[in-house]
């Protein structure tokens, strides 16, 4: 969080899930929530999020997995007693044209980054439900939720069907006090490829984004600052969808 | 003139023993294309080419690679309308894995599938087409208890723009259409009782349920020549819904 601005009460009292904790923009939204005051439990199918201390419980766990969400809930609650929001963060991509992406890049694309997140979002909201307490859900979606890059047909299917699922869920799920909200992250520096000059120049901010900006807006809409909103997306994208 | 307009042209519908896709394929022989209509059942195709004895029905489902197959086998098709599409009805709380996943499978992969061996055909033929997926005013908006229907029909939107974006150096140009709320069987259940369907016109601006030709005409728009600046487009027939 930007110095001046105090975050290290947001989120105090909370309890997090956060799935897809090992690197990049999940790393950075486990570490950044947590900053934020709250517990989170960090889901990763790898290696544990190393920073692992009294305030951020690691579970190695695929979110594919037909006993995932059950799993995840049950450390939840036995790490810290409650759960109050869930960011659905887990995502892969294959990169092929339509004419070579295969059943099997689309499959996986699928359960991962819709199927899954579906899964989770629905076993807390049952939680939640039962429990007569409100709930936040935060999707990763992608600014391609709304337009097309180039050889990644099911990774756009994925990220818009995300968004979909993000509305279908905050409609039906408002009057239980369960918000469901997008994120909708641009070009975003994970540190695996140097920006290229001319990604770069189709940025109106003329830079790429950072996992820990992506981790600042996600603690925003986890915060009672957003409390009014549901169903929105809140692209992060350097002005990028203006064009 | 209007009877020619796709004279010459081959054009496969799936889902085409019903609603929609039957209103489309119907449409497209009377404007002179030789149609393939693939449906689950048999039935519904002898209905729906009954004045039309020259198309070919194939009873398959839309997931097998016998769909493939039959795409395959008509050969040379110049569109590809991707009508086929199941709506399971439940509470985000309580709604299955297995009708989830159908949905996904019947509404997304499938037309993927078959989008994917259109295109690849296309591009070894050098020949340019055009694919029409039928996606929703739920492509926009979310419907209640349908969860798993409106996350599919999102996904589909994005797979049109994805594909129109990635074809376009092959000049096939991929397009959509959105319907709002059609007479077709999917919803015959809730327009039945009166009370009901003059609750949900209410809700439209144009005041009455769409029919499923003036959903076949936006199709078949979008499938001519006279789009043909047209790619990833998808056009809202709604009465007006998305207005509020």
């Amino acid at each position: 969080m930007t110095d001046g601005l105090s975050a290290g009460t947001l989120l105090a009292g909370r309890t997090a899930i956060v799935t897809g904790t090992s690197r990049g923009i999940g790393r950075a939204l486990a570490l950044g929530i947590a900053a934020a005051g709250a517990n989170v439990v960090a889901v990763s199918r790898g290696e544990a999020t190393p920073e692992a201390d009294e305030h951020i419980h690691s579970v190695r766990c695929d979110v594919r997995a037909l006993e995932a969400p059950n799993i995840i809930l049950d450390a939840a609650l036995t790490a810290f007693g409650r759960i109050d929001a869930l960011v659905n963060n887990a995502g892969i991509i294959h990169f092929a044209t339509p004419l070579q992406q295969t059943d099997e890049e689309w499959d996986e694309t699928i359960a991962t980054n819709l199927t899954a997140p579906f899964r989770l979002s629905q076993r807390l909201a049952n939680h939640w439900a039962a429990q007569k307490q409100p709930g936040i859900v935060v999707n990763l979606c992608s600014v391609e939720s709304d337009i097309a890059f180039h050889d990644q047909p099911a990774y756009a299917a994925s990220k818009g069907g995300l968004l979909g699922l993000t509305r279908a869920m905050a409609l039906e799920l408002a009057p239980l006090g369960i918000r469901v909200l997008a994120i909708g992250p641009g070009v975003i520096d994970t540190g695996m490829t140097p920006p290229r000059p001319e990604d770069l120049e189709r940025i109106p901010m003329h830079r790429l984004g950072t996992p820990e900006e992506v981790a600042d807006a996600v603690v925003l809409l986890l915060s009672p600052l957003a409390r009014y909103a549901t169903g929105s997306i809140l692209y992060l994208d350097g002005g990028y969808m203006t064009q | 003139m209007m009877a020619a307009r796709f004279g010459g042209r081959r054009v496969a519908v799936t889902g085409a023993g019903s609603g929609i896709g039957r209103a489309t394929a119907r449409r497209f022989c009377a404007e002179g294309a030789t149609v393939l209509g693939i449906d689950r059942e048999l039935s519904g195709l002898t209905e729906t080419f009954a004045t039309y004895p020259t198309a070919t029905m194939t009873a398959v489902d839309v997931r097998s690679d016998d769909a493939l197959a039959a795409l395959d086998h008509f050969g040379a098709a110049d569109v590809l309308v991707n009508a086929a599409g199941i709506l399971r009805r439940a509470g985000v709380l309580e709604h299955s894995l297995a009708d989830w996943q159908d949905t996904l499978d019947v509404n997304l992969k499938a037309p993927f599938r078959l989008s994917r061996q259109f295109a690849r055909d296309h591009v070894a033929r050098q020949a340019g087409g055009v694919i029409v997926n039928v996606c929703s005013i739920e492509s926009f908006n979310a419907g209640y208890r349908h969860v798993a229907y409106t996350t599919s029909k999102t996904a589909m939107l994005m797979l049109t723009r994805a594909l129109a974006y990635d074809l376009a150096p092959y000049a096939i140009r991929v397009t959509g259409v959105a319907p709002g709320m059609t007479e077709t069987g999917m919803n015959a259940d809730i327009r039945a009782d009166p009370a009901n369907a003059k609750r949900l016109t209410a809700m439209v601006p144009l005041r009455r349920f769409g029919k499923p030709d003036e959903i076949a005409a936006g199709i078949c728009f979008l499938a001519s020549d006279d789009a043909a600046y047209a790619t990833g487009t998808v056009i809202l027939i709604d009465g007006g819904w998305h207005l509020y």
